[in-house]
């Protein structure tokens, strides 16, 4: 029986997800909190505990890396999402921002 | 203002007599952030649509806040005197809620006086400024006093 060879058509992923068109639904929009000289270190730390749901630990690295740096990506989310997170950080008195992530 | 103790989801905290009407006068200022102020909102990404529902999401959020605040303050049972002041029953979620108006009106005090950059912050005492800085200090002593509350039920 000879071998037969069966010709493999793989989709081209890599170029259906270029090509794809972004949609609010797709995660592509960055949260960022930005520092500012007021808000207690202590109390930025809860609040990204409080809106991300992050172990005590994670949010202060974030908090530190705003206190030191200027700002930090917290997340990147779909628009709906993104806009869901800076609301609930500007409820809190943070000044956060969302950027499309090109 | 100080946690005495925890049960369940309610906390009770000790307010010394001499601090209620601190506590009514600095929460009666809510909101003092400006409405559009970066703090609030105007990022410099996103649509002018996207913005324009944040800006009416927040404000529709600060006039419950100022609702639910009166409602607070008005409950008897929540706030009961005894000898030397009051004992004030908050859930974590008035406690989590409690804190944005509060930094509200620390940060909308900060503005106020002209957003000094540094701490401990170099600002001109005058009749104009004395009620911005009375605030920003009252409204951190209460926030800070709830957060240690939130820690020390490891929640924080």
């Amino acid at each position: 029986m000879p071998k037969t060879v069966t010709p493999e058509v793989a989709p081209d992923i890599a170029r259906e997800e270029r090509e794809k068109p972004r949609s609010g639904l797709e995660p592509g929009y960055l949260v960022i909190c930005w520092d500012d000289p007021v808000n207690f270190m202590d109390y930025v730390t809860h609040v990204f505990q409080a809106v991300f749901g992050w172990p005590r630990r994670k949010a202060e690295v974030h908090m530190l890396q705003v206190h030191e740096q200027g700002k930090s990506v917290l997340t990147r989310e779909s628009l709906e999402k993104a806009e869901h997170y800076v609301h609930q950080l500007q409820k809190y008195s943070l000044h956060a921002t969302m950027e499309r992530d090109e | 203002m100080k946690l005495l103790k925890k049960h369940g989801d309610a906390f009770t905290f000790h307010l010394p007599a001499r601090e209620k009407p601190l506590l009514l006068t600095v929460l009666d200022r809510y909101p003092v952030v400006p409405a559009t102020h970066p703090f609030l909102g105007n990022s410099a990404a996103g649509t002018a649509v996207d913005q324009r529902l944040l800006d009416e999401a927040l404000a529709e959020q600060r006039q419950e806040n100022k609702r639910r605040l009166k409602t607070l303050l008005k409950d008897e049972r929540r706030m009961k005197q005894t000898v030397t002041g009051f004992h004030w029953v908050l859930t974590a979620a008035d406690i989590e809620w409690l804190l944005q108006v509060l930094n509200d009106i620390r940060i909308g005090s900060w503005i106020h006086l002209g957003s000094p950059d540094q701490d401990p912050w170099n600002v001109e005492l005058s009749e104009a400024t004395v009620p911005h800085a009375w605030s920003m200090e009252l409204a951190g002593f209460f926030e800070v006093a709830l957060l240690e509350a939130l820690k020390s039920d490891g929640a924080g």
